[in-house]
């Protein structure tokens, strides 16, 4: 966790904790948005951590687990979603990468060209969607 | 620096001034040369009279000759004692002393005594001679008669002895080409007529023709009624004169014996030439000086010109740039003043146009920032209400948190009908027409509002018709046009409602795809309906409080190139129905029987 340099790195696991169940990570800066996607992940049988902001040069070796999706918010405290997204993709080039915003729509369009990003999502969504997405990108994991 | 109007202008300038100068010059000209030819006539009848005084000088000596001779008394003498023979000796010397060609003596009774000039006829009687006769009645008289071949000019005077006439002298000068020389000034010749018959001139190898002109003119002159028409211009072969009359004696046969002066008009030509040389040499300096003022005093003009030319069309096809220089102070200068104050006007405004653009679009960035503000912890309690739904709830409270969704939607959707106005109206609503098929977009709008109706319970269904070709738009704007529409009608439907989206193809002329949102309200009155599409009409409905939901949906319609239009009934509900050309024209898309039978029987899609 201390490779984590700025920001918060929480970890919930479930209580019935599947070893076998996907691992999800948040990054939002906004904390009711965090605390309702880890709680709406959790129930669906997600394990999930949260970071609220992305900052400096994580050591690759400091990774507490291996992400199977990065929910990414556009919109950062320090730097954009897309640049957060890109090194996540260094690091880990199996996760998967969803944007998600409430910028103009023509990110939708950038964001969309752009091959780091998997799905975009404008802000604000709802449960049902976010779910939807994270499963489709989860499925071929779990085959 | 090139100037059309200014090169124009230039040859304007000068070629009036050189019609203008040539139309001067030929009057000067015609005048000068009308007063040179005066003068020459003039001159030629001072030549006239110093041949007519010179003549009658000649006449005079004659008749001062005769009346000497006749004066000396011992000529009366001799004739009246017969000797006649100390007459002659007398007489003949002073013939060859006077210079006179003729000198005759007669008696008392005309026969001729003396021929000082001649020794023959003596003896003959020239009693018949007017002279003569005038002379026996004892008057002096003179006169120009014929003399055998030729004519003479000759004079008579008595001799008296013991105050009787005893005789009478006769005397006379032979008028031959001598005659006519010593008459004759330089630059001028004469001729003399006698009897009407031009007897003798001093022209040089005149030809029988000139002859004939000669006498021509000597009767037209004849005839002519006044002095200044006896004047006139005859042309000899390579000489040319021109020729007065001076008519002698006789009374009654006045033009019988003249005098004909013919100057030299030779002496006129380069007079004439001179004349001319000065007129057109000084108008053509003149004129060259009148061109360099004129350059000297259009080159400002022109450039003045070739400024406004250029400021002109770089204000109509680049841009307001600066000031162009004023190069005059006339009215060009003015003009060029009142151009520069214009552009400077106009760049203001320009620039005041620009801050007002750039004002609406600083609104639209910041309103857009406010909205995405709004969005970003609308998310955490959207997503929070709902995670809170998956606890075990009591329904009502469900219920409050459906409740508490759907209005953010609504919220969300006023700030994005605000978004888009203002994007609009500040030029920055970016349209991106995509190939869209109709039902998916009618059943992704089901799809959202389903959970929304079913809790007013509202029936929500859709009949979108089979085969529809896609519509060309900007799949946002239908969806927000939609969305509009369905928030109104969901506000406008009471509990146990139904709202219909349909979608078809429209049979006319252009393959347009229609949609349409009907619902079973309380329908709106033609008052009502009036302003429906206006900006801030009054708003019916609580959903659309401030009146912008209709205004963007035509706003996004029309900038889409599609229709928008409304039927209601009070009581019985409204429709809102929406036009957009078919993708392609429609051609793939003709509706085929079996289009129209599905199209009929319609897909019901309920929530």
């Amino acid at each position: 966790m201390a490779a984590w340099p700025a920001g918060l790195y929480q970890v919930w696991q479930m209580e019935t904790a599947n070893p076998m169940s996907a691992w999800i990570l948040v990054i939002d800066d906004d904390p009711w948005t965090r605390e309702a996607l880890v709680s709406i992940l959790r129930r669906a049988g997600y394990q999930v951590a949260t970071v609220d902001d992305f900052e400096g040069e994580p050591d690759p070796g400091g990774y507490p687990h291996r992400f199977q999706v990065a929910v990414v918010d556009y919109h950062l405290p320090s730097r954009t979603g897309l640049e957060v997204a890109r090194q996540l993709r260094e690091l880990q080039p199996d996760c998967r990468i969803v944007l998600i915003s409430s910028e103009l729509p023509q990110l939708a369009d950038m964001a969309g060209q752009d091959p780091v990003v998997d799905r975009f999502l404008a802000k604000p969504f709802s449960k049902d969607a976010i779910l939807e997405v994270i499963a489709q990108l989860c499925l071929p994991e779990m085959k | 620096m090139k100037s059309k109007v200014g090169g124009k202008l230039l040859g304007v300038t000068l070629s009036s001034l050189l019609v203008a100068l040539v139309g001067l010059l030929l009057v000067i000209q015609y005048l000068a040369a009308d007063q040179i030819l005066e003068w020459h006539r003039q001159r030629v009848e001072l030549v006239a009279r110093l041949v007519l005084a010179e003549y009658q000088g000649k006449i005079g000596r004659v008749q001062q000759a005769a009346s000497l001779l006749a004066d000396n008394p011992s000529y009366g003498e001799l004739l009246a004692s017969g000797n006649v023979e100390a007459l002659r000796s007398l007489a003949t010397p002073l013939m060859k002393a006077t210079g006179l060609h003729i000198l005759t003596i007669t008696d008392f009774q005309g026969v001729i005594q003396v021929r000082a000039h001649d020794p023959g006829a003596l003896g003959a009687d020239i009693s018949s001679n007017p002279l003569v006769r005038a002379g026996l009645n004892g008057k002096e008289a003179s006169r120009m008669t014929s003399w055998k071949d030729t004519i003479a000019l000759s004079a008579s005077a008595p001799i008296r002895y013991q105050e009787r006439v005893v005789g009478v002298v006769l005397t006379g000068l032979l008028i031959d080409r001598g005659f006519v020389e010593s008459l004759s000034r330089p630059g001028a010749e004469v001729a003399i007529f006698f009897g009407n018959r031009l007897v003798v001139n001093s022209f040089k190898d005149l030809p029988e023709t000139a002859l004939n002109k000669i006498r021509r003119s000597k009767d037209v002159a004849a005839a002519a009624r006044n002095h200044h028409e006896r004047v006139q211009s005859l042309e000899f072969g390579d000489e040319a004169y021109t020729i007065t009359f001076l008519p002698l004696e006789e009374e009654e046969k006045p033009w019988e014996n003249l005098i004909v002066v013919g100057v030299n008009r030779r002496e006129l030509d380069p007079t004439l030439l001179a004349l001319k040389l000065i007129i057109f040499g000084v108008g053509g300096a003149a004129a060259l000086i009148g061109v360099l003022l004129n350059f000297w005093l259009s080159t400002g003009l022109r450039r003045q010109i070739a400024y406004l030319a250029e400021g002109t069309r770089q204000a109509a096809t680049e841009e307001l740039a600066g000031d162009i220089p004023v190069t005059s102070n006339d009215e060009l200068g003015e003009l060029a003043e009142s151009f520069n104050a214009m552009t400077r006007a106009l760049r203001e405004k320009t620039r005041l146009l620009q801050e007002e653009r750039d004002r609406v679009a600083a609104n639209a960035d910041f309103l857009s920032m406010i909205v995405h503000d709004i969005k970003a912890p609308l998310t955490g309690v959207r997503l929070t209400i709902e995670a809170l739904e998956d606890e075990t709830l009591p329904p009502e409270i469900h219920h409050k948190l459906q409740g508490i969704i759907q209005r953010s939607e609504g919220l969300l959707l006023h700030l994005h009908n605000v978004l888009d106005l203002s994007r609009f109206e500040s030029g920055r609503l970016v349209l991106k027409p995509e190939e869209v098929p109709p039902g998916f977009i009618i059943q992704r709008l089901l799809h959202h509002f389903g959970p929304l109706a079913q809790h007013q319970g509202v029936e929500l269904t859709a009949q979108p018709a089979t085969d529809l070709p896609p519509i060309r738009v900007d799949e946002p704007s239908l969806d927000r046009v939609l969305a509009n529409l369905l928030v109104n009608a969901l506000a406008a439907t009471p509990r146990g409602g139904a709202i219909k989206v349909q979608a078809l193809l429209l049979p006319s002329n252009h393959r347009e795809v229609e949609i349409v949102v009907s619902d079973t309200g309380c329908g709106l009155s033609p008052e009502e309906r009036e302003h429906l599409f206006e900006k801030y009409r009054l708003a019916r409905h609580k959903a659309d409080g401030s009146g912008l939901g209709l205004y963007i949906c035509k706003t996004l319609v029309e900038a889409n190139q599609g229709r928008i239009w409304m039927e209601s009934a009070v009581g019985q509900g409204t429709s809102f129905h929406l036009a957009f050309p078919a993708a392609n024209g429609g051609d793939a898309a003709a509706p085929s029987p079996e289009g129209e039978a599905s199209q009929s029987r319609g897909r019901e899609l309920r929530s």
